[in-house]
């Protein structure tokens, strides 16, 4: 079976890394979905099936704390992975976060091994 | 200040070495403006440090920020919404790592969304001359960072 992946970050460059990494990490990558915020991660959630979100925090519109919130009010979405990379250095709002069902948490500016890791120890060594 | 300068150029130089694997360094003397288009990000801080960073850039080294990143030969034609991208980017992780530092790890400080805006030599020697302003030669180009912080 093959992973789908929904990268939200409003930085086009960003997400694109995020895609190459993820397509490099040894992983069964089937589709990789982009965007720009959580409105539009919460849009693609309702028609994609998706196994893991990676998203940052600090992004015009729905931000990616609002986008945690709603995801975990919604029965099945609160069961999908959710990693938080981000700028933010803040161990109250990490802690947060970690409350709020959080799997994992990547600070940038990161490495693709981070990314890779990290997506490994939630999904499963590469097949 | 000094240790908010001294904190800008560590955190400046270990997000553009570790994102598009650019070496930064303080610039040794002045730093006229460069020839061509130049860049600039503005990016606002607000919680336990407030205040703002601003970076002014050749846009010649915001295609190569992109390029890097996005793992792309350098000379591929770079288009002006990645460049642009690219500068927000690097401003916006430089920026959320500084006020880490400034704040402390227990410390909350909510940043606003980069803005991009291009600049001219004018604006550009401006920059250069104010007081809160650190140069750095990045690879072969010339970057201003400019901080300036709220009085508490």
């Amino acid at each position: 079976m093959a992973y789908n992946f929904l990268v939200v970050d409003d930085s086009a460059t960003v997400r694109a890394v995020f895609e190459k990494t993820l397509r490099l990490a040894g992983l069964p990558v089937g589709e990789v979905h982009h965007a720009g915020d959580g409105s539009e991660a919460l849009a693609v959630l309702g028609r994609a099936w998706v196994d893991l979100v990676l998203t940052d925090l600090n992004m015009p519109g729905m931000n990616g704390y609002e986008l945690v919130e709603r995801m975990r009010a919604e029965g099945l979405l609160a069961q999908t992975p959710v990693v938080v990379v981000t700028t933010e250095g803040s161990e109250p709002r990490i802690a947060a976060l970690r409350a709020a069902g959080v799997r994992a948490y990547v600070r940038k500016p990161f490495t693709p091994e981070q990314i890779r890791e990290t997506v490994q120890s939630i999904l499963g060594g590469p097949a | 200040m000094n240790d908010a300068r001294a904190a800008l150029e560590t955190t400046f130089a270990a997000v553009l070495e570790t994102q598009a694997f650019i070496f930064a360094d303080p610039a040794a003397g002045p730093v006229p403006a460069p020839a061509g288009d130049i860049g600039s990000a503005t990016i606002a801080f607000a919680g336990d440090v407030a205040g703002e960073l601003a970076i002014f850039a050749p846009c010649h080294f915001c295609c190569a920020v992109a390029a890097n990143m996005r793992g792309l030969e350098p000379d591929e034609d770079c288009a002006p919404a990645h460049a642009e991208d690219a500068l927000r980017e690097v401003l916006n992780v430089t920026c959320g790592n500084l006020v880490t530092a400034l704040a402390g790890p227990a410390g909350q400080v909510n940043l606003s969304v980069p803005v991009f805006r291009v600049a001219d030599t004018a604006r550009w020697d401006a920059c250069a001359a104010r007081p809160g302003t650190v140069a750095f030669q990045a690879d072969d180009w010339p970057v201003l960072l400019e901080l300036s912080l709220a009085d508490r």
